[in-house]
């Protein structure tokens, strides 16, 4: 089962989970299948969460341990993020960490300017 | 708000199955729950986040080996907002968890992702989503109690 999309700009990877809720349960697989994609393509990711709900420690472990797995070759830029999931970043103060950006567009320009 | 000496019959009982599977649906009907006894969507949001960290507590942490671990959630609603009491039979969590969740693991010394919380975040922040909470271990029971005010006491 899919649980992400996958698309490209460029040389820019956008990465959409297809789930709404990113919790213990899906995690690991979540982490998993977004490794291998960053492992076959340029470090340049945007993660779109526009059909996120809901994320829980488990889901922002995966995204920091993804983020780290780049090593500073790459970098993540997150964007479309709900309120409870933007709430979930700014508690765990995981929003002075990654590039947050309101939309895709802006998400993109980051890696295109 | 204090725990009275004797509760009432509590709106909910449940009994949970020690998997993974569980969160999503028990963090769906405590939102459902939370927005109908009149809290925000913000506050049932936080509320649904922190019974899912502490399900997902116990079903990672507590369990160990053990599949007859024994759940069960107990919601009691007040005019000032809901109470939960999450109990369980699995391992209970180590004192020195509980006196470091003090919210640190966030704080980091810079900006760096490489210094960033993988895990660990999960105590600290059902302390920092809820108004109240206490945690309990007797005869084998674990008993985490969680309040969740309509009107929080304090600005956030």
């Amino acid at each position: 089962m899919e649980i992400i999309d996958i698309r490209h700009d460029g040389n820019v990877t956008i990465i959409e989970p297809l789930k709404a809720r990113i919790d213990a349960s899906l995690a690991v697989k979540f982490k998993n299948d977004v490794s291998q994609i960053i492992s076959e393509n340029d470090g340049r990711i945007v993660l779109n969460l526009s059909n996120v709900d809901f994320i829980d420690s488990s889901g922002l472990g995966a995204i920091v341990s993804l983020m780290k797995s780049l090593g500073g070759s790459g970098n993540i830029s997150i964007c479309n993020m709900k309120d409870p999931v933007m709430g979930v970043f700014k508690l765990t103060r995981m929003d002075k960490i990654f590039s947050i950006y309101p939309n895709e567009e802006a998400a993109l320009s980051h890696f295109h300017n | 708000m204090s725990k009275p000496k004797t509760l009432p019959p509590p709106l909910l009982k449940i009994s949970i199955s020690p998997s993974l599977e569980c969160l999503g649906p028990v963090g769906k009907m405590t939102y459902a729950i939370a927005t109908h006894h009149g809290l925000s969507e913000s506050s049932a949001s936080e509320l649904e986040l922190a019974i899912v960290e502490a399900l997902t507590n116990i079903v990672k942490h507590g369990q160990g080996a053990r599949f007859d671990v024994e759940i069960t959630l107990k919601i009691w609603l007040s005019q000032e907002g809901l109470t939960l009491y999450l109990s369980d039979s699995g391992s209970k969590i180590p004192e020195q968890a509980l006196s470091a969740a003090d919210g640190s693991v966030f704080y980091l010394a810079d900006e760096n992702v490489m210094n960033a919380p993988e895990g660990g975040m999960g105590l600290s922040l059902i302390k920092a989503l809820v108004d109240e909470w206490s945690y309990t271990s007797h005869d084998g029971v674990n008993t985490l109690r969680l309040i969740k005010l309509r009107e929080p006491r304090h600005a956030p």
